[in-house]
């Protein structure tokens, strides 16, 4: 069993003077990526293609708000049932006219109102009472990102949702004393059942074409670790024995450290194994992560058994550095396996990259717990490249570790790993695609 | 971010629950996007946060679930119980 906290301080054993590294995704089972000539492997991504030196930047309301181009991640969603590219904008939430769009429950005209009715009674005379701030509080704390974007626009009109959003906005700026005083759960709990059917929860559609890519290369976790605590997480695919994950999924801290054993399961979904699974007892991360728990550290890799699935090759994501205005100029996809539907269940969304620093992706982008590990990609020049690893979850925007140079040297040093050596096959140096699989 | 929330799930009668996935739904900081199963006797650890108070939610494998908040205090545990079928503080 071979477990190692290895790879330099703080990111892999990086070396100096090494081009930028950009990984082109493979296709798997034969094929090629179902889509047009990538360019050069070797060439430079963006300004400079190197993000180290990059000031932080922010999309600014305009970028937030621009429709997605015919070439985005975001054709990946399209075509899912229930996928809703309009809502992927920030400008679909604000809506025509300041209305907030209800999100209603499908009835048609005039049933919608009886339905939606009541709820709307019973939120308005709470939030107008005395303990409304302090409900509001509390109830904003619960909402999901989507509720929450949708609240903080302009908005007028007096639809149901505008209406209740109103009254809720009020009540959260009185006075904040009152927010702090105790109040009724029940009464929250209410509230918040009304949000979400009336504004609507989360943006994420589950997809079920797991055999083909890249959901494929997504892969559900089930993560024990040696003090008995068992996990659910995400992993994706960035070689042929080489799934990259968040460092939490393979290392814990607090848990016995490396993780007792990890069963890997490829496109899975719902209780259907298209590709069947492996346990995994190999791994890597950073001694970022490993000693001093850094964030922007916390990725790792999970080295498959040899033959892990059988069957020919599934394929796997690129992965690359790549410049702010590329990573700001389109939306990017978070999928995985969410701990709030039922093991494991593939679902996502996309939306714009809303802040890119140093070493962190922030985003709006719908996660659950259990999404740990999710590839947070972009395509460009018609290909798929992960430029996030995600890990965190928080009220101001979900996060990734942004793959960076260091970050990129280690993905395709970790993605060939357990892969034969012959004379005859490419080694995987720096710039260097990764071979096809035939 | 060496604070941990660990705790049990029951249902209704108080039996245990195994199987259930807890995450959380509210944080005052970043915290890890990893969800915890609980095992044999109901118990389950989420790790790696910061001090505050968090919400969790736990989903039973039929769909039921329930939700309460804990206080995680600096470098500290914090033990809860989550009883699918209800939504309660601490």
């Amino acid at each position: 069993m071979s477990m190692t906290a290895n790879e330099a301080l703080p990111h892999g054993a990086a070396g100096t003077g090494e081009s930028d590294i950009i990984v082109d995704p493979v296709s798997g089972n034969g094929g090629v990526e179902s889509t047009l000539q990538g360019p050069d492997p070797h060439a430079e991504i963006g300004p400079d293609g190197s993000e180290s030196g990059e000031e932080f930047a922010e999309a600014s309301a305009e970028d937030l708000a621009a429709p997605a181009g015919d070439d985005s991640a975001l054709g990946d969603l399209r075509g899912i049932e229930g996928f809703d590219e309009a809502t992927s904008t920030e400008s679909a939430e604000s809506a025509a006219d300041g209305q907030i769009p209800d999100a209603g429950s499908g009835l048609g005209d005039g049933q919608e109102f009886a339905f939606l009715a009541p709820l709307l009674t019973t939120a308005v005379s709470t939030l107008a009472s005395r303990v409304g701030p302090a409900i509001a509080s509390r109830v904003y704390n619960r909402l999901s990102g989507r509720a929450r974007r949708i609240l903080s626009r302009p908005f007028r009109g007096c639809g149901t949702a505008s209406v209740l959003a109103r009254v809720f906005n009020e009540a959260r700026q009185r006075s904040a004393e009152s927010a702090a005083e105790a109040v009724d759960e029940s009464a929250v709990d209410e509230i918040v059942r009304a949000m979400e059917v009336i504004i609507g929860t989360d943006d994420r559609v589950r997809t079920t074409e797991t055999k083909q890519s890249p959901w494929r290369w997504i892969c559900a976790l089930r993560i024990e670790f040696r003090t008995g605590a068992v996990y659910r997480g995400t992993g994706f695919l960035i070689g042929r024995r080489a799934v990259a994950t968040a460092g939490h999924c393979v290392y814990l801290h607090n848990q016995g450290g490396w993780a007792r054993r990890i069963e890997v399961i490829p496109g899975c979904n719902g209780a259907e194994r298209p590709f069947t699974s492996a346990v995994a007892t190999d791994y890597r991360s950073t001694s970022g992560w490993v000693q001093n728990t850094q964030p922007s550290c916390d990725y790792g890799v999970i080295c498959l058994p040899q033959d892990a699935f059988g069957g020919p090759p599934l394929g796997s994501f690129g992965f690359g550095p790549f410049s702010n205005d590329v990573l700001l100029a389109q939306p990017a996809v978070l999928a995985g396996y969410p701990g709030d539907k039922p093991f494991a269940e593939l679902w996502g969304t996309a939306r714009r990259i809303k802040m890119a620093a140093a070493d962190q992706l922030i985003y709006d982008i719908d996660s659950v717990g259990g999404q740990s590990g999710c590839p947070v990609y972009i395509t460009h020049n018609a290909k798929r490249y992960v430029v996030g690893i995600h890990n965190y979850g928080a009220s101001t925007g979900n996060s990734a570790t942004r793959v960076t140079q260091p970050v990129a040297q280690n993905l395709l040093r970790w993605s060939s790993l357990g892969a034969p050596t012959s004379p005859s096959t490419p080694s995987a140096a720096a710039g260097a695609p990764n071979p096809a699989v035939a | 971010m060496d604070g941990k929330i660990c705790g049990h799930v029951v249902d209704t009668t108080e039996r245990v629950v195994a199987e259930a996935t807890v995450f959380i739904v509210a944080s005052p900081d970043i915290a890890p996007d990893i969800a915890a199963l609980s095992d044999a006797t109901g118990h389950f650890v989420c790790d790696g946060l910061g001090p505050g108070v968090y919400r969790l939610r736990a989903l039973g494998s039929t769909g039921e679930f329930g939700e309460t908040d804990a206080t995680v205090p600096a470098a500290g545990t914090t033990a809860i119980v989550i009883r699918l079928g209800s939504i309660s503080p601490s």
